[in-house]
């Protein structure tokens, strides 16, 4: 009369375990499920209903309660059906109990008995503490990918059922087709841009943030979008991380079900705070910023988004991590993501400061429209001209993604060696004995902290960049004093500002 | 006239209205002014209605008329016994008519001027309105008019008074009245207009700042118009200046700034040079206004300099003006890839003067102010004015004696020739190293492919076909010493 099904829900990005318990008894039939159901887990009532009618079970004429343990924790999703349906199954009688013990379930349920994907599915996986668990078909490749768990699957209720009595075999998910996944933009494409290819390599080695300002058409997007590629594939864990994110959020995922390759998210400039933090009033849903987590969140028209969403982004971009509280739920989602900012120099795209036709208070309020803080953000910030017609109709191929990305991973190493992925990460206390600064290049960087042209972040962050410079270059030991210079090139003043400079 | 006619008008200094010369001991202005004042913001009156009116009554009559409410058909003179124009007014009949010609030029609502001894549009503007005119008036509060006038400093004079500019009355088409902030013999010292397009270039606004002290400093009247960009470059120019004497004709009333940004600008120029403006009291910057103010612009000017202009841009109806009026047009040369130069290039080609150094125009003045057309007006109040032109005349024939050229070669040139020039092209080359080896060497190529023009990083690379990182250090250290700058990622010679 009683049984007690394993199974889980997610909130964010993480699944929390939940065990349906169904109670059939005697009494006015009735149906009620109880433990902070949300409408849609309210719904499966019918859902359950139909799937075990369709699939010729008898559904019981009698008192039936559905208790989602804990009761205190708010269960969203579709996911449970499966879960009630078997513990409806269970508790009438009809399996028997030690044929599903040890066996968690997630799914939903068709009307016809079908069972269909849900989102969330590996975070799910991962948080049932069950050895065997059964997901839809769909879903059954990331939930391999955990590769710790047992995973079964079936098309509907019916082959579920006759699976678990020993009278038929579980399904199989129809074999990965090896599609011809796009090729990757490659750098051997780009022609020109020399201080761009530097930017992008010294970017990818260090993680850091980029701000590209040029004319339209100059080919910042085209730049950004051969970022990824420089980064390399994710490690197992990184890729375990951004396959639960996209899960959650129900992104397609690539066919064997682990995302290893750098995201790359470009959303458009009318993205609202919670599309791009994360957060939102009906299910708290990872934003942009993390869906880019471990890749590259590219901002093309910057100085377009809404600067209250600009501003969002501030704290996950130092944390690392996006915190979103909602009233009995507190969630948090990775976002180390590497920012790549673009934007046109002042409203009317003027490649060059002598052709600007704007006036002055369009500048202005061009330049109000990115804060400063965030501008600071940005290690490396380089304007992008778009080169001449000999450079473009030239035969001659730049280096090409696999050549820089070699570079790229050597420099790395040697940043792993003072014990951070990436440079952007060294804390700002270790850089004098991590990095030390040559004589001469303190001597430069002192200068430009008299004159102003430099704050008190803005050196941490040059000095980070130095570091990067110079695990590039192969230097050990001490900054040079044309590094740091290079440094400070790669960090120059070049956001739109309300009065022209030149 | 009689007083209980002018009863309303309750402000002091009621002076015998019918003497044109009377300077009003009230400093806003004139009885008749101030009433013409009051007519000129009546609803639908438009300039050239308020002049056909003070041309039928004399500048003391238009009030009394209207008040009269008489019949316009007895009080307006028919085309047979209409009073020959006084010489004021289209002089010369073979002059042709670029004011009412011009379409652009026109108020709308009148397009075309009366044909002389004809019944023309702006006469049945006058008759259709006249009633309603008689009417408002009874509820305008003259008294108002001249408090509003006095507490904005300002003062109106009409076509008929000492106080009216001299140069406007012996303008073909001279406004009835004028309004204005500042020192109404300002207009007195040789003045260039500088006009240009709203929708400048840095370049443009470098040149015409530039000129405008250059010119302010030798006690030259800057005119413009007080709009952005060009406009608002040369009056700032100008009040920089040694003499800081600018005048902004606008195209609004007096008491009002357009644009709103440029209020600061035009208190200041009304503290030490003139505002001037034809438009009655709250009249808003609407369209037609800004060509006719082009036009006041042109007659006050002995020169026009043209900065910046679309090829289809307001500023070349201040040429067409000034070409009516047989003014020096001088265009500022620019590069044939802008849109802003279009216009001037398109001018220079058509004949205008072209405007290679500052000095130029200075000696354009000076030519134009020989000219028979300058009025004797100027020299009337010339001793009024701190420079004078035989002042000019005196820098034109300094400027003559060194045989002036635009500068090629300077000076400092040839003392220090660009060492990026002296470089061989290849860096390798055994000669470069009397010049300095290593970094030295990479400093003179990367300093040699900058210029006065800002250039990125990459056009740097691409000139001197050097490693990028190396040019980076080296324009760090070009820049630490001084030779080269750096803004917002640009680069450029210092």
């Amino acid at each position: 009369m009683l049984s007690n099904i394993p199974s889980a829900t997610l909130l964010g990005v993480v699944g929390y375990p939940v065990s349906v318990e169904v109670h059939v008894s005697g009494g006015i039939p009735s149906f009620t499920i109880v433990g902070l159901p949300d409408t849609s887990v309210r719904e499966a009532r019918d859902r359950v209903r139909a799937a075990l009618l369709s699939s010729g079970f008898e559904w019981p004429l009698r008192r039936v309660t559905v208790n989602l343990a804990p009761s205190g924790l708010r269960k969203m999703g579709a996911g449970l059906d499966l879960a009630i349906a078997i513990g409806l199954l269970v508790a009438q009688g009809v399996v028997k109990t030690e044929v599903v013990d040890g066996y968690g379930f997630v799914g939903e349920l068709g009307l016809d008995g079908s069972i269909r994907p849900v989102r969330g599915t590996l975070p799910m996986v991962e948080a049932m503490d069950v050895q065997r668990i059964v997901v839809p078909v769909a879903n059954a490749r990331e939930a391999r990918a955990l590769g710790a768990k047992d995973v079964f699957v079936a098309q509907n209720l019916r082959e579920l059922v006759t699976a678990l009595t020993g009278e038929g075999d579980f399904g199989s998910e129809p074999p990965v087709c090896p599609v011809d996944s796009p090729t990757p933009a490659d750098l051997a494409d780009v022609r020109g841009h020399p201080t761009a290819r530097l930017a992008l390599e010294v970017a990818a080695t260090g993680g850091h943030h980029m701000l590209m300002v040029g004319p339209p058409g100059a080919g910042k997007t085209m730049l950004a979008k051969r970022l990824p590629g420089l980064l390399g594939g994710l490690d197992h864990d990184t890729a375990l991380e951004v396959t639960k994110i996209h899960s959650a959020a129900g992104e397609s995922l690539p066919a064997d079900g682990l995302v290893t390759t750098p995201p790359f998210r470009a959303p458009h400039h009318t993205a609202s705070g919670p599309a791009l933090v994360g957060g939102g009033s009906h299910a708290a849903q990872p934003g942009e910023i993390s869906l880019a987590h471990g890749g590259v969140l590219f901002l093309d028209e910057m100085g377009e988004f809404s600067a209250v969403v600009l501003d969002a982004m501030r704290q996950p971009l130092e944390e690392g991590c996006v915190r979103v509280s909602r009233m009995g739920a507190f969630m948090e989602y990775p976002s180390r993501c590497l920012l790549v900012g673009a934007m046109n120099p002042c409203p009317c795209g003027a490649g060059n400061p002598v052709a600007c036709r704007c006036g002055d208070q369009a500048l202005a309020r061009y330049a109000r429209r990115i804060s400063g803080p965030l501008l600071d953000r940005f290690d490396i910030r380089i304007r992008v001209v778009p080169p001449p017609a000999t450079d473009l109709l030239g035969a001659t191929h730049g280096e090409s993604t696999a050549v820089v990305r070699e570079r790229v991973r050597v420099a790395q190493e040697r940043a792993k060696e003072r014990g951070v992925a990436f440079n952007r990460d060294l804390p700002g206390d270790l850089l004098d004995s991590c990095v030390p600064l040559s004589h001469e290049a303190r001597r430069l960087f002192e200068s430009k902290l008299t004159c102003g042209q430099l704050s008190a972040r803005g050196l941490h962050r040059v000095w980070r960049l130095a570091a990067t410079i110079g695990d590039l270059a192969g230097i050990d030991g001490e900054v040079t004093e044309e590094v740091a210079q290079q440094a400070l090139a790669l960090r120059s003043d070049v956001a739109p500002t309300a009065t022209r400079q030149t | 006239m009689t007083a209980p006619e002018y009863s309303r008008f309750s402000g002091g200094g009621f002076g015998a209205p019918g003497d044109p010369c009377e300077l009003s001991c009230d400093r806003v202005g004139s009885a008749s002014a101030i009433a013409l004042a009051g007519v000129a913001a009546l609803p639908d009156m438009s300039p050239r209605a308020l002049g056909q009116m003070v041309e039928w009554f004399g500048p003391d009559g238009v009030w009394p008329a209207l008040w009269r409410n008489s019949d316009v058909s007895l009080v307006a003179p028919r085309p047979d016994d209409r009073p020959r124009p006084s010489g004021r007014r289209r002089s010369s009949p073979e002059v042709p008519l670029p004011f009412g010609a011009s379409s652009v030029l026109s108020d709308p609502h009148d397009p075309s001027p009366p044909a002389s001894g004809g019944s023309g549009p702006v006469d049945d503007r006058i008759r259709r309105h006249w009633h309603r005119w008689s009417m408002a008036i009874r509820s305008i509060d003259l008294g108002a008019v001249s408090r509003r006038l006095h507490d904005l400093d300002a003062w109106v004079a009409h076509v008929g008074e000492r106080t009216f500019p001299e140069r406007l009355r012996s303008d073909p088409f001279p406004p009835a009245i004028v309004f204005g902030r500042g020192d109404v013999r300002s207009l007195q010292r040789p003045a260039v207009a500088i006009v240009g397009t709203r929708r400048s270039t840095r370049y443009g606004r470098t040149v015409a700042t530039e000129l405008a002290r250059h010119l302010a400093d030798r006690g030259v009247l800057v005119i413009s118009g007080l709009a952005r960009g060009i406009d608002g470059a040369a009056h700032r120019g100008a009040l920089v200046g040694e003499h800081r004497c600018t005048a902004a004709i606008i195209g609004c009333g007096i008491d009002r700034a357009y644009p709103s940004e440029h209020r600061s600008l035009q208190d200041e120029i009304a503290s030490c040079g003139l505002v001037l403006t034809e438009s009655p009291l709250a009249a808003a910057p609407v369209a037609w206004r800004f060509p006719a103010r082009n036009r006041l612009i042109a007659a006050l000017s002995d020169v026009i300099v043209v900065v910046e202009s679309c090829v289809s841009g307001g500023s070349l109806l201040t040429v067409h003006e000034a070409v009516e009026r047989s003014r020096v047009v001088m265009a500022v040369p620019g590069t044939i890839n802008s849109v802003a130069s279009a216009g001037t290039n398109r001018l220079i080609a058509d004949g205008a003067i072209p405007m290679l150094t500052y000095d130029d125009v200075v000696m354009a003045l000076g030519t134009s102010l020989f000219r028979p057309n300058r009025s004797a007006g100027a020299a009337l109040g010339a001793s009024a004015c701190s420079c004078t032109i035989a002042e000019v005349g005196a820098n034109v024939e300094a400027l003559t004696a060194v045989d002036h050229v635009a500068p090629t070669v300077t000076a400092a040139d040839s003392l220090h020739p660009d060492p990026g020039r002296l470089l061989p092209d290849n860096a390798e080359d055994p000669s470069v190293a009397s010049f300095g080896s290593g970094a030295a060497a990479v400093d003179r190529r990367v300093l040699g492919a900058l210029n006065e023009q800002p250039a990125s990083l990459d056009d740097v690379a691409r000139h001197t076909d050097l490693p990028l990182l190396g040019i980076i250090s080296s324009l760090e250290r070009l820049q630490r010493d001084g030779l080269a700058v750096q803004s917002q990622g640009w680069w450029m010679k210092s």
